[in-house]
C-alpha cells in the first residue's frame, strides 16, 4: 500500500463511476474506515471523487474534506438520513444553501434523541416533511436497497419538493437475492416518475481487511451475537471499496445509472474548506480594538504599580524602585507590541469576547459561592495553555500569570503569521463550571452556542469486552483478557495467548482455546477496530460560540447532560471550519483548593487568599525536593517524586519546569536525563558550562540548559537554528499536536535541516540531532506559559498540605476522582505523617468528609491510625484535628437516603439505637445494611455482625411523597453472641462498602502470616546499600507501562510504612504479564538500586503473595515448612484469602487510562 | 443444466457468512430458469469448491 499523501498514477481516461453513497467509521458503528482511509483507498483504487454519506452525521465531513484533496480526491459531501417511517434518504450536498439545510435537517433529526429515561441516546430520525421543507441546495437520492422509498407517493412528494434536477431514484447491487428485480422495480419507477436513476455502492469499508469488523458491528450495534445476527448482516462483504471499473460492471444491466454518478458528482461542487459563514461575536466591531486597548491600559496601572510590584524580587541587583519602574516600562512596550498584533490580526473582538465569558463566570461564582464566604478571594477561573504568556489576558484576567516577571514570550500564542484563532484555555472549579455552560447556552443562545464533540475511540480492553461479546465468547475469559490487555495495539493477541495460558509462565498448549478461530479472531477484530471511532461524545469543555445559528455550519445534537448540546465536530474539525473555540474545562484540583480554603475557614477562622500566600516559602519547598508531595497538583506521580528527588526545585521558576519534564515530549526528545545531569553539575559547579548543540540555541535553551523542555522552544529553535518563519514554526506545533501528527512531522524535516545547514550553517549531524529533539515533542509537551500557570497550582496546593494537612487531605477525598492515587492510599498516606482518619459513624459523619475537632489523646475514641509515625513534628497544630469520612463514601447506597439520614439527625439529634434509626428515617435496608456492613453502626450496635443481626428486625420509616412516614419505634432483643470480623475481615468489609480502609493496612494483617528470607519493609529499604539483593511484598497502588518505556513496566508497591517503586524489565514483564497486569498483592525479587537519593528495584521474580500466607495458627511457619498435605491446605487459604481481596481491592493507577480495576 | 438449456438467470447473489467459526460459508448463489420454464437455484462453494443444487 502506498503512503498517504504520495501521488500514484491513475488509470488513464476518465473512470466510468464516482461513488456517491459511502459510510465511514462516523456512521458509528455501521462503518468501519476513516474518512481518511477511505480517501486514500478511493485514490489507489482510481476514483476522482467520493461523497460520504454517515448516517445522520457530518462528523466526518470536514476530516474527508481536508485529507481528500491531499489524494487527489474531490470531497463530496452529503448524509443517509433516517425518516420517522423508517425509510432513508441519501442526500448530496450541492451547494452552500444545501449544506446549510443537510445541517438543519440532521439537526432536526437528533433533537428529540435525548428524551428517554436517563437521556440515554435514541435514534434519530426526521418526518419527511422536514425533509421537504430543506430541499434547497440538495440532491435527494431515493435509499439504499433495503430501506429505501420504493413507493410511488413517496417518491412523488420528493419529486414536487427536489424537482427532477435534484432527485435520482438509487441503484445499489449489495449482491442480496432479490437485486436485480428490485433494480428493475426502480427503474420502472423512475420513468413513471421522469428522474434519472443512479447507482451507489453503499460502502462500509475501504478495505477488505475491515468487511469483517463491520459484521462485527453489526452485532455491537444490536447488542447481539454474530450467531443471533444474521438477518440484519449485510449477508456478504461487497460493501467494500472497489474500483470504480468493478462498479461499473456490478450494473451491467443498468449503464445509464452508473453513467449518471459521474454527470451528478459534477454538479455537486461545494467545498466544506471555503468560507462557512462562521462569525464569532464581536468579530465585526470596529470599536473592539479600542475598548480592548481602554480595558488594558486602564489595568496595567493597577497591575504593576509600586504597590502591587512590593513583592517584586531584587535578584537581578535593582533596589526595589528601580525594580518595579523596570517591570513597568517592560510591561508597557509589551502591552504596545502585543495590541499592535491583535489589531493587525483584527482579533480585538475574540479577546473582548473571553473577557466577557471571565465576566460571565464571575457571575456564575457569586451565585455558586455566596457573597460572604472565603472563596469570594478567589478569581472564577485561571488560565492554562500558551495564553498565560500573554500580558493582554493578564490584564483582562484570562491569565493569572505575570508573564513580564515569568519571562514568558508570546510567540507560540500569538504572532503576525497566525492563521486560524489562537487557544486560550480557561480553568474553572467543577462547580463553577457546571454551572457557566448552560449560562454560555443562554447567553449567547441555544442556536449560537454548543459544546464541542469528542470521538471516543475503541481501545484494547473495550474493543476486547466488545467483540469478545459479538463473538460469543465466555464472558469470564473476555473479562480476564481484557484486564490483562495493555491498551497497546498489535499486543492483543500476546494478552490473549498469555492469559489463556495453561498456567502463568507456561506455553498455551496447541487445542488450547487460544488457537480456537474465534479468539483469533477477536485478536485480529480488536486489531482493525483500535483507533475507530466508537461514538459520540462531548469534548472535555471546549464551546463554540457563533454570531449567526450555528446549525447553518454545523449540526447541533443535545448531549448526554441535560441543558448542553454539541456541534458534530471535534476540536481539529471545528479548528479547520475556523471555529472560535473557548476551552472552559473543569480542573478538580481547582475545585479541592477552593474546598481546602473553605473548611480551613470553617474549622480555623482564618481567611486564605493563594495569591498572596508566600511564593518563596522554605518549608513547601522543602517537602517538594523530599518528593514529599502525595496528594498535591502535578508533581504526585510517581515519576514526578523520583524526579523531584534529582532536580531538587528551589523556586517557582524550577516547577514550572518540573511540571512540564514528565511528559512524552521531553521524554522522547531525550531531555530529561541531560537536564537533571547538568542541573546537578551546577549545583556542584556554577562555573560549570552547559552544552549547547550549536551556539545560536543558547539564546532560547539557555532556561532548560540546553534542552527542549517546552512546546515553544520546538518553534523557537526551528526559527533560530533553522530559519522558520513565525508561521512555518506554527505550522510545525500544529503538527505535533495534530493526530495524525508522525505523517505531518515527516513532511517538515527536511525543510529543517536543510534550513538548519543553510541558516546556522550547521554540521548535517548536528541538524539531525536537534530535528531528534524536536521532533520527540510529537508526543505531548507543555508550553512554558502552561507549565507556568500549573506549577503555580503545584505550589499552592503543596502549601496547602504542608500547613493545613487535615483540611488538604479532607479536600481531596470529597474532590473524587482526581490525582493519581485511590482515596485508600490518600488516606494511609495520610495517617503515616500523623493525620488520624475518623472511621464511618452514622451519629457522626456527614455525606462528605469532614475535619473534625479531636481530643489529642482520642486514639481510643474512634480517630484510628494514630499509632503510626505519631508526632513526625510536622503540623504540630494539626494534632487535634482529623478527618472523618463521608458516608456518602459508601458504596451500594442510595444518595437521598444517606442525605436524609444525616438532614434528620442533624434536626432530632443523635441516634439512639439502630431501631430509633431505622424509624426516624425512611432509609431502606438495603443503604442501612451497607452502611452496617461499612461499621458505620458500630457506635449503636458495637459490631458489624450485631448491627446487621439489629437491622434484621428493626422496620425502616417509609418516605410518602415529601414526608417520612415513621416507623412505629421497636425494642431491639438482646442480640446473640456474634463472633466479631477479624482484621481480614474487616479490611474486606471496609473494601467492598467504602472502597477505604482506615483501620489496618492489608500488609500490617498479612505480615505476621508469612516467613520470607530477607523480606524488607519499604522503611527498611531506604537504609540499605546500592546494589543488594531484595525481597519487597505490597499492594499494588499504581501501574504503568507508558509506550516511552520499551516494554519496561513501573511498578508502586505500598506496605504499612510507606511506598516502593520496581521497574519492572521487558523480559520479566513478559514472564509474568499476569501478575503483572493484574495481581493487587505481589512479592518481587530484584537488586536494590539508589541514586540520587532514589531508590528502586529491579525486578528479577514476581510471585503471588498469596502463596506465602499461611494460617494464624502457624504464625511464624512457612509453606515449606510445613507437612505436604498441610502446606496444599495453607495454600488454599492464601488463594483464597487472594481471591478475595482481588474482588475488593482498591482501583490501580494505570497510565494513560486512569485508576481502573 | 441436468442435461437442460438454462434460458435466462433471473438472479445471482453472494453469500459470505459465519467466517468466525470453523465453518465459514462462502458461496455464489445464481436462479435460473431452464428451457422447460422451471426455476433452479444452484451455487458454487467458493470455499471447498464444487457446485450444488438447493431447492426452493
Amino acid at each position: 500500500m502506498t503512503p498517504p499523501g504520495t501521488l500514484r498514477p491513475k488509470t488513464p481516461g476518465t473512470p466510468p463511476y464516482v461513488e456517491l453513497h459511502c459510510h465511514s467509521a462516523y456512521s458509528f458503528l455501521d462503518g468501519v474506515s476513516l474518512p481518511q482511509e477511505l480517501a486514500h483507498s478511493a485514490a489507489e483504487k482510481g476514483h476522482v471523487a467520493l461523497a460520504l454519506t454517515d448516517h445522520n452525521s457530518l462528523s466526518g465531513s470536514m476530516e474527508l474534506a481536508q485529507t481528500a484533496p491531499s489524494e487527489g480526491v474531490r470531497a463530496i459531501h452529503g448524509a443517509e438520513i433516517d425518516l420517522s417511517d423508517g425509510h432513508h434518504l441519501t442526500l448530496l450536498v450541492r451547494d452552500a444553501k444545501g449544506w446549510r439545510n443537510l445541517c438543519r435537517i440532521v439537526t432536526h433529526a437528533h433533537a428529540n434523541t435525548r428524551e428517554g429515561k436517563g437521556r440515554e441516546r435514541g435514534d434519530p430520525s426526521v418526518e419527511l416533511q422536514t425533509v421537504l421543507d430543506h430541499a434547497e441546495g440538495l440532491v435527494c437520492l431515493t435509499g439504499c436497497a433495503k430501506h429505501g422509498i420504493h413507493d410511488e407517493t413517496t417518491a412523488e412528494a420528493l419529486l414536487d419538493a427536489f424537482g427532477p434536477d435534484a432527485l435520482r431514484v438509487e441503484l445499489q447491487r449489495p449482491y442480496a437475492r432479490h437485486d436485480r428485480s428490485r433494480n428493475r422495480a426502480l427503474e420502472a419507477l423512475a420513468r413513471r416518475l421522469g428522474v434519472e436513476c443512479v447507482a451507489t455502492g453503499d460502502i462500509h469499508a475501504h478495505a477488505r481487511s475491515r468487511a469483517e469488523l463491520q459484521d462485527a458491528f453489526v452485532a455491537l450495534c444490536h447488542r447481539t451475537t454474530l450467531d443471533a445476527c444474521e438477518p440484519l448482516r449485510r449477508g456478504n462483504h461487497s460493501h467494500v471499496m472497489s474500483t470504480p471499473q468493478a462498479m461499473a460492471g456490478r450494473f451491467v444491466d443498468h449503464p445509464r445509472a452508473v453513467r449518471e454518478t459521474l454527470r451528478l458528482s459534477e454538479q455537486l461542487t461545494f467545498d466544506l474548506t471555503k468560507d462557512l459563514g462562521y462569525r464569532y461575536p464581536g468579530s465585526e466591531d470596529e470599536s473592539a480594538p479600542r475598548k480592548l486597548s481602554e480595558l488594558c491600559w486602564a489595568r496595567i496601572e493597577d497591575r504593576y504599580s509600586q504597590e502591587a510590584l512590593h513583592g517584586a524580587t531584587g535578584a537581578d541587583g535593582l533596589p526595589l524602585g528601580g525594580r518595579a519602574r523596570t517591570l513597568r516600562a517592560e510591561a508597557q512596550a509589551r502591552l504596545e507590541e502585543e495590541l499592535r498584533v491583535i489589531n493587525k490580526l483584527g482579533l480585538a473582538g475574540f479577546f473582548l469576547l473571553h473577557h466577557e465569558m471571565l465576566e460571565l463566570a464571575r457571575d456564575v461564582a457569586t451565585h455558586v459561592r455566596g457573597r460572604d464566604t472565603t472563596s469570594v478571594l478567589l478569581a472564577p477561573g485561571r488560565g492554562r495553555g500558551s495564553s498565560v504568556s500573554s500580558i493582554v489576558c493578564y490584564l483582562t484576567g484570562l491569565s493569572h500569570i505575570d508573564p513580564i516577571a515569568g519571562k514568558l514570550q508570546f510567540g507560540r500564542f500569538l504572532h503576525e503569521d497566525l492563521r486560524g484563532l489562537p487557544d486560550i484555555d480557561l480553568d474553572f472549579p467543577r462547580d463553577i463550571r457546571a454551572q457557566l455552560i448552560p449560562r454560555v447556552h443562554e447567553r449567547y443562545g441555544r442556536d449560537r452556542a454548543a459544546l464541542v464533540a469528542a470521538f471516543p475511540t475503541f481501545r484494547a480492553r473495550g474493543a476486547i469486552r466488545e467483540l469478545g461479546k459479538a463473538l460469543g465468547l465466555p464472558p469470564g475469559e473476555i473479562e480476564r483478557v481484557a484486564r490483562m490487555a495493555d491498551n497497546h495495539k498489535g499486543e492483543v493477541e500476546r494478552d490473549i495467548a498469555a492469559t489463556l495460558a495453561p498456567s502463568a509462565g507456561g506455553r498455551p498448549g496447541r487445542d488450547g482455546p487460544v488457537h480456537s478461530t474465534r479468539w483469533q479472531w477477536l485478536a485480529r477484530l480488536v486489531g482493525e477496530a483500535y483507533g475507530l471511532p466508537r461514538h459520540l461524545s462531548q469534548h472535555s469543555g471546549g464551546m463554540v460560540v457563533s454570531t449567526q445559528p450555528l446549525i447553518d455550519c454545523c449540526p447541533v445534537v443535545p448531549s448526554a447532560m441535560e441543558g448542553r448540546q454539541m456541534v458534530q465536530w471535534d476540536k481539529d474539525s471545528c479548528a479547520d471550519a475556523g471555529f472560535l473555540k473557548i476551552d472552559l474545562l473543569g480542573l478538580g484540583m481547582l475545585s479541592a483548593v477552593e474546598r481546602c480554603v473553605q473548611e480551613i475557614a470553617r474549622i480555623r477562622g482564618e481567611r486564605i487568599d493563594l495569591s498572596r500566600i508566600p511564593f518563596d516559602e522554605p518549608a513547601t519547598f522543602k517537602a517538594i525536593r523530599a518528593a514529599d508531595t502525595v496528594g498535591v497538583f502535578q508533581i504526585e506521580s510517581r515519576a514526578q517524586m523520583q524526579s523531584l528527588r534529582r532536580t531538587l526545585p528551589r523556586d517557582l521558576d524550577d516547577l514550572t519546569v518540573q511540571v512540564a519534564i514528565v511528559r512524552p515530549g521531553p521524554i522522547q526528545g531525550g531531555a530529561i536525563n541531560p537536564y537533571i545531569e547538568r542541573r546537578a553539575r551546577l549545583r556542584e559547579d556554577p562555573d560549570y558550562e552547559v552544552p549547547y548543540e550549536h551556539p545560536v540555541l543558547e539564546s532560547v535553551l539557555e532556561s532548560t540548559l540546553g534542552t527542549i523542555i517546552f512546546q515553544d522552544q520546538v518553534m523557537q529553535v526551528a526559527e533560530v537554528f533553522a530559519g522558520f518563519s513565525a508561521g512555518e514554526a506554527e505550522g510545525l506545533r500544529r503538527a505535533m499536536s495534530r493526530k495524525r501528527s508522525e505523517e505531518a512531522m515527516r513532511s517538515h524535516r527536511e525543510r529543517f535541516v536543510a534550513g538548519a545547514m543553510r541558516h546556522s550553517r550547521a554540521h548535517p549531524q548536528t541538524a539531525e540531532r536537534v530535528w531528534e529533539m524536536v521532533a520527540g515533542f510529537a508526543g505531548f509537551g507543555f508550553p512554558k506559559a502552561h507549565a507556568a500557570a500549573f506549577g503555580l497550582l503545584a505550589y499552592q496546593s503543596t502549601w496547602l498540605r504542608v500547613h493545613y494537612g487535615p483540611e488538604f487531605l479532607c479536600a481531596l477525598l470529597n474532590e473524587q476522582p482526581m490525582g493519581f492515587y485511590a482515596p485508600d492510599s490518600l488516606v494511609h498516606e495520610a495517617q503515616r505523617r500523623g493525620i488520624p482518619m475518623l472511621g464511618l459513624d452514622v451519629n457522626e459523619s456527614g455525606v462528605e468528609c469532614a475535619v473534625e475537632e479531636i481530643e489529642p489523646v482520642a486514639g481510643a475514641e474512634g480517630a484510628v491510625g494514630l499509632h503510626m509515625h505519631r508526632g513526625n513534628g510536622r503540623g504540630h497544630s494539626n494534632a487535634c484535628l482529623g478527618v472523618r469520612l463521608g458516608l456518602g463514601y459508601v458504596k451500594g447506597t442510595v444518595a437521598d437516603e444517606v442525605r436524609e439520614l444525616v438532614g434528620e439527625r442533624e434536626r432530632g439529634g443523635p441516634f439512639a439505637d439502630l431501631g430509633d434509626l431505622a424509624a426516624r428515617t425512611a432509609t431502606q435496608r438495603p443503604t442501612l445494611e451497607q452502611l452496617a456492613w461499612a461499621g458505620a453502626c458500630d457506635s449503636l450496635a458495637g459490631s458489624r455482625r450485631e448491627a446487621l443481626w439489629q437491622l434484621g428486625i428493626a422496620s425502616p420509616g417509609e418516605q410518602r411523597g415529601d414526608a417520612v412516614q415513621l416507623a412505629l419505634p421497636i425494642e431491639l432483643p438482646d442480640t446473640p453472641r456474634l463472633r466479631s470480623l477479624d482484621r481480614w475481615e474487616r479490611l474486606l468489609a471496609d473494601y467492598s462498602t467504602s472502597g477505604v480502609t482506615a483501620a489496618d493496612h492489608v500488609m500490617a494483617v498479612l505480615r505476621p502470616r508469612f516467613s520470607i528470607p530477607m523480606l524488607s519493609t519499604s522503611a527498611q529499604l531506604t537504609r540499605m546499600p546500592d546494589g543488594c539483593s531484595v525481597a519487597v511484598a505490597g499492594m499494588v497502588i499504581a501501574r504503568q507501562r507508558p509506550g516511552t518505556a520499551k516494554g519496561t513496566m513501573f511498578l508502586l508497591f505500598e506496605d504499612e510504612w510507606g511506598t516502593v517503586n520496581l521497574i519492572v524489565p521487558g523480559a520479566v514483564y513478559e514472564r509474568h504479564r499476569p501478575l503483572a497486569r493484574a495481581e493487587p498483592l505481589l512479592l518481587a525479587h530484584g537488586r536494590l538500586e539508589r541514586a540520587a537519593g532514589v531508590v528502586n528495584v529491579l525486578v528479577r521474580e514476581l510471585s503471588p503473595l498469596e502463596r506465602y500466607v499461611v494460617q494464624e495458627t502457624h504464625e511464624g511457619a512457612s509453606v515449606s515448612q510445613l507437612p505436604s498435605a498441610a502446606a496444599a491446605d495453607e495454600h488454599d487459604e492464601g488463594v483464597q484469602m487472594g481471591a478475595d481481596l482481588r474482588a475488593v481491592a482498591p482501583p490501580v493507577q494505570s497510565f494513560a487510562s486512569g485508576r481502573r480495576r | 443444466m441436468d442435461g437442460e438449456r438454462i434460458e435466462a438467470v433471473r438472479e445471482s447473489w453472494l453469500v459470505e457468512d459465519r467466517w468466525w467459526t470453523d465453518g465459514p460459508l462462502r458461496r455464489r448463489y445464481w436462479e435460473l430458469m431452464n428451457a422447460r420454464g422451471r426455476n433452479l437455484i444452484v451455487f458454487h462453494d467458493l470455499c471447498a469448491g464444487g457446485w450444488f443444487t438447493q431447492g426452493f
